[in-house]
Order: structure tokens, then C-alpha cells, then sequence
């Protein structure tokens, strides 16, 4: 996935009156790796999801996955949304999970039988028949995970989808999603504001510098062994690093509100 | 259970407070107590114009509100599809708000005569206009991380409309078709009274001719009492039939 000198302002130009979200962005995020973008609140990751899933259009520059540019959102690149509100909530935690087979026509055995089998491996098996009302926020966003792991897509894109659950939730999640990813072998962009998640995860974590005009000031590369502990005492010193640079970003947001 | 104990204590309260008022304070000819006026609703039940009246009323009603629920849905999914179309018929529809049906019935009168046709259409055009807005409202409140969920999945428009709109639009239909029911019984009424010669509508302003309060009366309870039970068969089929879409998360 790449990002070229991708430039974005809400309003389609760089015109007066519009504030550029985005300056210049190049990025390049390789095939199977996982991905977490931080940075301070508002500063433009969740755009630069949008621009990979084909929700907006850059303003100048191209977004591109395995050299396609991107044109439309499609299920190559599937998406997991923060809050619970992308869910059917007329439709059952595993009619949700079918949806997208269902739009490309999967039969109805075929379809029950993938479904059941996400299902199972996001940790739900048996609670197919419940309304997502009826579920957790916890589970509410296995079942996203399911939908989109079913499609069989090579990318996922997750905007903070574990940000709006406790702590214990969210530990226990972000273990799952790794495994999960070793198993597929998919690629991940995974955003964040959460240093330690961002830890957990990744890769690398590309920090974002504050808006408008927002850039990936650095990109890191996260040296850390696999399965990663929390206690470690390398996690901790790499964690103090990030949060200085962070803490930095997060002054100048408010520095540039505040004038 | 024990609500049922609480309407039924309800109403027998009333009935007794209104048996008393009118014995101790009123002239029974001007404002009869309940055993008067349920006579008067046995006797025409008997000669059968109660039951005519109330079919003549029903089914104008039934058939406005149904042509306008339809006209409705069709009108507000075009309307709330496009931000362009609202903009065009916002003026128009905070306009036609403050101008009552009952405005309407001397021009349709003229239009369409005094049969039928004008009365279901003055009906229709207070449900057109609570449907329509109402799904307006819940097509424009589709979240729109709802519809990106649906496009990641590979909804084409035609399935995205079909599969994510229009479910998560039809609690807010409901909740417009229900308030239209109730306007329509509103609107029925005053239509009758000014041109028909059936209906609860002719009843009541009829009896006012020969000072008759009890079959007044039992018209004004009549149409509480119909409403009520349409207003019933319609939480039914909203609750019961169509619950998975309507509960809300």
C-alpha cells in the first residue's frame, strides 16, 4: 500500500477557506506487515484510512494498493469502524457477518457455512442468533472483525476499534487481532492514539505531526520480539520515547487551537 | 396483569366522575352520562347507522392513509436521496405545513365533488406529508459509517439502498405512518361534517340539528374508540411483525 505525495482538503482543493487536512503524505506499508498509525486526536489518521478504503479522494498525489490506484471502496480492503454504529442491528451477529457474501451473491449454504467459521474464530461461535444490541462492546466488535474477515480480503484497515472498550477488552482483543494476523497473513493499517496499543501491534507505527496540514513526522520500526509483553522492560523504554514525541504533537494542537 | 388492573380502576373512575357530573350539574340534555349515551349507541346499533357510519369513516380513512403511506415512502426515499432535492422542497414543505387539510375541502370540493374522491384525497395529503417527512428523517439519518461498512462489502447503490437505507429507515417510517393515522382521523372528521352524508363526521354535526348531545356523543367516544384500536393493531404489526427493526440498539 502507498501513499505519494497524497495532499487532501475537505471541499476538493487547496482553495481559501478550506484547511488542508493532509499536506504531503508518502508512506509505503509492505504486503503482510502490520501498521499503527498514531498521533493526536483530529490530526488526520482516520482521513488517511478513508483514502486507502476509497471513502474520499486525495486532493492532489495517489493512494494505491499492490500498484492499483484507488478509485472506489471494494472488498479487497476491508474496514472495522470504531463505534458499533456500521453494525445492522436488524440483522443477527452472523446474518451481519454474511453481508458481504451476500452482495456478491454467495449461496445460502455456502455463506451460513463461512459465516459460522468467522464466527468461531473471532471467539462467537454460538451466539450467531443474537442482535448485536444483545452483545457487548466487546463482542459487537468481533462481529466487524468477522464481516470483514470473511470477504477473505488481504488488507484491513481498522480505525481505533478497540478505543472504546475497557482496558481488559481491549488487552485481550489486541492479543486475538495479532494472532489473527499471523494466521491470514493480511496486511493491517491499524490506527490509534493509544501509545501501548500501537506497541502491542505493530510493526512499525508511523507518528503523525499535528494538524492541519498533518504529516507522518517518523516512522519507527517497533524492535520488540513476538508474543510482546507489557511488562517488558524494553516495551517500557521504547513506550517513554514515543510518549515524549507524542506529548510534543499533542502541545502544538493545542498551541495552534488556543491562537 | 396487574396493568390491566390499573386501566380498568382507570375508566371506571371516569365513567362514574362523568355519570355524577352530568346527574348533579347538567341538564341530561345537554351533557348526557354515560348510561345515556350508551343507550343512545345501543339504539343505533340496532337501527344500523352506527355501523354504517363507522365503515363509511374506516374506509375513507384506510384508503387515504394507505394511498398516502405509499405516495409517502415513494416521495421521501427520492427526496431524502439527495441533498440537492431537499434543498429544492424545503421551502415548500415548511409552507405547507402551517395550512391544514380542512383548508383544502371548499378547492377539492369544487375539484373532485362531494363523493368519495375528495375525501380520500384530503386524507392522503395529511399522510403523504407525515410519511414523507418522517422518511426523509430516517433516510438522512442513516450513519454514514453504516453505509461505508456496506460499500467496503461490496454493496452496489440498488443493494446499499435496498439492504441498508430502507431497514434503517423503516423504524422512522413507522413512527410518521402512526402520527398520519392519528391525522387522518382528524382530518376525516371535518369533511364529513362539511360534505358527506355517512360517517362519524355526519353523525355528530347531524345530531346537532335535533339537539341530540347523546348521539353526539356517541360519535366523539366512537372515534376515540376506533382510533385506539387501529392505534393498537398498529403497535402490533410494528412491535410484533417488523420488531427487528425497530428496536432500537
Amino acid at each position: 500500500m502507498e501513499f505519494d505525495r497524497v495532499a487532501f482538503s475537505f471541499g476538493g482543493g487547496p482553495r481559501a477557506g478550506h484547511r488542508p487536512v493532509l499536506g504531503e503524505v508518502c508512506l509505503r506499508i509492505a504486503r503482510g506487515e502490520f501498521f499503527c498509525l498514531l498521533g493526536p486526536s483530529g490530526c488526520g489518521k482516520t482521513t488517511l484510512l478513508n483514502l486507502l478504503a476509497g471513502f474520499e479522494m486525495p486532493s492532489s498525489g495517489t493512494v494505491s494498493v499492490a500498484g492499483h490506484s484507488i478509485a472506489a471502496p471494494g472488498v479487497d480492503r476491508m474496514v472495522v469502524f470504531q463505534g458499533d454504529d456500521s453494525l445492522f442491528p436488524w440483522l443477527t451477529a452472523i446474518e451481519n457477518v454474511e453481508f458481504g457474501l451476500r452482495m456478491m451473491g454467495t449461496t445460502r449454504e455456502e455463506r451460513r457455512r463461512v459465516a459460522t467459521d468467522a464466527l468461531r474464530v473471532v471467539g462467537l461461535a454460538g451466539q450467531g442468533d443474537k442482535f448485536p444490541r444483545q452483545l457487548s462492546g466487546g463482542m459487537k466488535q468481533r462481529i466487524q472483525i468477522a464481516r470483514a474477515i470473511v470477504c477473505r480480503s488481504q488488507v484491513l484497515l481498522m480505525d481505533e476499534p478497540f478505543a472504546a472498550l475497557d482496558a481488559q477488552m481491549r488487552s485481550l482483543l489486541q492479543d486475538e487481532l495479532v494472532q489473527l494476523w499471523q494466521v491470514t497473513g493480511a496486511t493491517v493499517l491499524f490506527i490509534t492514539h493509544d501509545i501501548a496499543e500501537a506497541l502491542i501491534l505493530a510493526d512499525r507505527i508511523g507518528l503523525m505531526s499535528a494538524g492541519p496540514a498533518a504529516t507522518i513526522r517518523e516512522v519507527i520500526d517497533v524492535r520488540l520480539g513476538r508474543p510482546r509483553r507489557r511488562d517488558d522492560l524494553e516495551f517500557g523504554q521504547v513506550y517513554e520515547q514515543l510518549n515524549r514525541v507524542l506529548s510534543e504533537e499533542v502541545r502544538l494542537t493545542l498551541q495552534r487551537a488556543n491562537r | 396483569m396487574k396493568r390491566l388492573g390499573i386501566y380498568a380502576t382507570s375508566v371506571a373512575i371516569v365513567l362514574v366522575g362523568w355519570q355524577l357530573v352530568s346527574a348533579l350539574f347538567f341538564s341530561p340534555a345537554l351533557f348526557p352520562g354515560p348510561t345515556a349515551v350508551g343507550r343512545r349507541a345501543v339504539i343505533l346499533l340496532q337501527e344500523g347507522t352506527l355501523q354504517r357510519d363507522v365503515l363509511a369513516s374506516l374506509g375513507r380513512v384506510l384508503a387515504g392513509f394507505a394511498l398516502g403511506s405509499v405516495v409517502g415512502v415513494l416521495v421521501g426515499f427520492v427526496i431524502g436521496s439527495s441533498a440537492t432535492f431537499r434543498a429544492f422542497f424545503d421551502p415548500y414543505v415548511h409552507f405547507l405545513r402551517f395550512i391544514t387539510p380542512i383548508a383544502w375541502i371548499s378547492p377539492v370540493m369544487i375539484w373532485f365533488g362531494i363523493g368519495e374522491t375528495s375525501k380520500v384525497i384530503l386524507i392522503m395529503y395529511t399522510t403523504t406529508f407525515a410519511v414523507m417527512l418522517s422518511t426523509v428523517a430516517g433516510v438522512t439519518m442513516v450513519p454514514r459509517n453504516r453505509l461505508r461498512a456496506a460499500q467496503a462489502c461490496g454493496a452496489m447503490r440498488w443493494q446499499i439502498f435496498l439492504f441498508v437505507v430502507a431497514p434503517t429507515a423503516l423504524n422512522q417510517i413507522l413512527v410518521g405512518m402512526r402520527l398520519a393515522m392519528g391525522y387522518s382521523f382528524m382530518t376525516v372528521v371535518p369533511a364529513e361534517m362539511l360534505a358527506a352524508e355517512s360517517g362519524l363526521g355526519y353523525l355528530i354535526i347531524h345530531s346537532r340539528l335535533w339537539l341530540a348531545t347523546d348521539a353526539i356523543f356517541v360519535g366523539i367516544l366512537t372515534l376515540g374508540v376506533i382510533g385506539l384500536a387501529m392505534d393498537t393493531i398498529f403497535r402490533w404489526v410494528m412491535h410484533g411483525l417488523l420488531g427487528r427493526y425497530t428496536s432500537t440498539a
